[in-house]
């Protein structure tokens, strides 16, 4: 309840802020109802430049943010009052039914939200570092993980959840973005594609079994959905009214979108490319071309540039450990790249088999949409609901050639969702996750075309079928955990209990951690590590997520043994199942490596599951045993 | 008595651009019932994946 009132307090003041931001940039939209959403959404990405800020200047602790959130509201109180007063709520209810839906879903999200954090890629790195700068106060060197680098708008956004209060408002702040991500879908279609069916729109997205995964793992993937919806929204707003207003907010949408992933970069670059096509139809002169391309990239890129600059700050490479043939970065190498590369594509070869196929290569990309809808599950190791993004795009996306009301509208939002799903897919990565926001897109845009394929009737039948669809295999995806998170949130079931049953990191790390002292430090041999649940100093030693300890020169025991003396090291966990596997060459040396260096230089503490605790040997006590070794 | 109002018969051009409008229609009848059947389709397939066809 009080995470739930830190909430509410955390969105006024960013709302306030935002709408200063739109005012002093002279971008608010034209119709006032819009602005409370878009403010929001400013807000929120100047909240996370806050956290970014203060993180860096070592003072990221609950003053500074008060002070920050006050100076807000003073500033921007009238503004959000004029914003709140200007939505029209009755409006909202009238779609109700819809509203009941997504009410529905919402309250079934909450629920793993209130319980300790399990799976995915938050215990991996997206929750990890922004708890770590918040225990700090400010930012951590972790030149031991490039996950360190991977920190963008949202996570910031959750380090000022954790210096706040803790994971659950840092899930609850990710949670918003989905949330407001479906208004945003909502309000683009009711402006602008289809009038009644705004409601209809947002809650295709938000029903979706992939956003329910979304909304219940804190990640960036849901902010670039947002950013992209309001981007989208801003240039159709351009495009009708010709305003600079309107195409700096779309500049500063396109911009945050960009700053909530490095994928979210190809936001600003389409819609910028949009802007260009729709001035060369209008045989703009090449004086009003130029200032509007300079205002946009101007706008984007400082919306966008925070964390890129951190990462150029501290590692060389503003997209590090990406692009490293361009950029270079430390502590890490062209190898390392190479194996990372191959890495991805031996997990992308596993999971196509499930569809019996391989990963694309080409033009056999066109294949992906199909995969997509009916293949949800060979893109990696989740369920196959977790991945669902229904059938609804594919079956209705060729209909959109048939659309004669608000068509160039319409085509643009599609064409907008299917570049951005196109070249992730070709050009990055073809999987669910990360095509999100170009889905979200091409789901609205085939709204109106369904509405006009198939007439009201048929239309809202189809609709509800595909809401009760999309309801139904939610519920599978309630299995096996939200039983149990229901029970912690009700106090029947201890946090650690259901962390025990439900994670065997979190069984393991909850033993070493008490056997390790709050002066010891943790090295971690394991080649995909999830550190969440580590509490006491660690450094990551995976050979696939750091180039830190680099084993392409690091391959004896001796030399790991004073690599680890020299960080400081007092203990070493292991993954034992991981010293066993040989994939490739160089993953098998590295298992030979960690076997040496536990038997020559370790002391076992403790096993738990396949996890072990070893305490690291004295310099002197393993200097003495390596003596006679050397003979 | 009234003269019968004169029925005059449709030119070549209009009888021409009727065909026309005609075949239009029609085609765009066969294109919405092909887009509706893909959907269907799309929908079905789905289901079915769904209840273990791959």
């Amino acid at each position: 309840m009080v995470d739930l009132l830190v909430l509410v307090l955390v969105l006024a003041a960013s709302a306030a802020a935002g709408l200063v931001c739109l005012g002093l940039l002279d971008a608010e939209p034209g119709e006032e109802g819009a602005g409370l959403l878009a403010g929001t959404a400013v807000g929120l990405g100047l909240a996370a430049v806050a956290g970014l800020a203060l993180a860096a200047t070592g003072t990221l602790r609950p003053e500074p943010l008060a002070a920050f959130g006050a100076g807000a509201l003073v500033l921007g109180g009238r503004r959000l009052g004029r914003a709140v007063a200007a939505v029209d709520f009755r409006r909202c209810l009238r779609s109700w039914p819809v509203l009941g839906v997504c009410a529905i879903v919402l309250v079934s999200e909450i629920v793993p939200m209130l319980a300790p954090p399990v799976g995915g890629d938050q215990t991996k790195y997206h929750l990890v570092y922004p708890r770590l700068y918040a225990q700090h106060g400010g930012l951590v060197a972790t030149p031991w993980s490039f996950w360190g680098q991977m920190q963008f708008l949202p996570n910031f956004l959750f380090a000022v959840g954790f210096a706040l209060r803790g994971d659950v408002l840092a899930r609850f702040l990710n949670a918003t973005t989905g949330v407001l991500g479906a208004v945003a879908l909502a309000d683009l279609v009711r402006r602008h594609l289809a009038r009644r069916a705004g409601a209809i729109a947002g809650a295709l997205f938000f029903t979706l079994p992939l956003t329910w995964s979304l909304m219940i793992r804190a990640g960036s993937d849901l902010a670039v959905v947002l950013y992209a919806a309001l981007a989208a929204g801003a240039i159709l707003d351009w495009q009708a009214s010709r305003t600079g207003a309107d195409l700096r907010r779309a500049a500063l949408m396109a911009g945050l979108a960009g700053a909530s992933k490095t994928m979210g970069l190809l936001v600003p670059a389409l819609v910028g490319l949009a802007v260009l096509v729709t001035l060369l139809q209008r045989a703009a002169t090449t004086r009003r071309l130029a200032a509007a391309a300079f205002t946009f990239g101007i706008v984007a890129l400082l919306a966008a540039s925070p964390y890129y600059v951190r990462n150029a700050v501290e590692t060389g490479n503003p997209i590090y450990p990406f692009g490293y043939r361009l950029f270079g970065g430390r502590h890490w190498s062209a190898a390392a790249s190479d194996y990372l590369a191959d890495y991805y594509l031996q997990y992308q070869t596993e999971y196509a088999s499930r569809r019996d196929g391989s990963p694309y290569a080409g033009l056999s990309v066109v294949l992906f949409p199909w995969d997509l809808t009916m293949h949800p599950e060979s893109f990696e190791n989740a369920a196959r609901q977790a991945m669902d993004i229904g059938p609804f795009a594919l079956a209705f996306a060729p209909a959109l050639l048939l659309v004669r009301r608000r068509r160039p509208a319409i085509l643009l939002t599609a064409a907008l969702g299917l570049a951005y799903a196109g070249v992730i897919a070709g050009a990055a990565w073809a999987h669910p996750r990360y095509v999100v926001p170009g889905i979200a897109l091409l789901v609205v845009a085939t709204v109106p075309a369904a509405r006009q394929l198939l007439g009201r009737r048929l239309f809202l039948a189809v609709i509800a079928v595909t809401f009760a669809g999309h309801l139904l295999l939610t519920t599978r995806l309630l299995q096996p955990l939200w039983a149990d998170q229901g029970r912690v949130v009700l106090g029947r079931l201890s946090p650690d209990d259901f962390l025990r049953r439900y994670s065997p990191r979190f069984a393991f790390w909850e033993r070493a951690n008490a056997s390790v002292p709050g002066d010891g430090k943790v090295l971690v041999l394991e080649k995909i590590p999830h550190p969440y649940y580590i509490t006491r100093p660690f450094v990551l030693g995976s050979y696939l997520e750091q180039g830190l300890i680099d084993y392409r020169s690091v391959s004896t025991a001796d030399g790991l043994a004073a690599t680890a003396r020299d960080l400081g090291v007092t203990h070493v966990a292991v993954d034992l199942d991981g010293l066993e596997v040989g994939g490739d060459p160089y993953e098998a040396a590295v298992g030979r490596l960690w076997r040496a260096f536990l038997a020559e230089y370790c002391e076992p503490v403790l096993h738990e599951g396949s996890y072990g605790l070893y305490v690291l040997r004295e310099p002197t006590a393993y200097a003495a045993l390596g003596e006679p070794v050397r003979g | 008595m009234q003269p019968a109002p004169s029925v005059s018969s449709p030119s070549s051009t209009e009888q021409t651009a009727r065909a026309g409008e005609s075949r239009a229609g029609v085609a765009r009848a066969i294109v919405r019932a092909l887009l509706v059947a893909w959907a269907a389709a799309v929908f079905a397939r789905y289901w079915l994946g769904y209840l273990g066809w791959r």
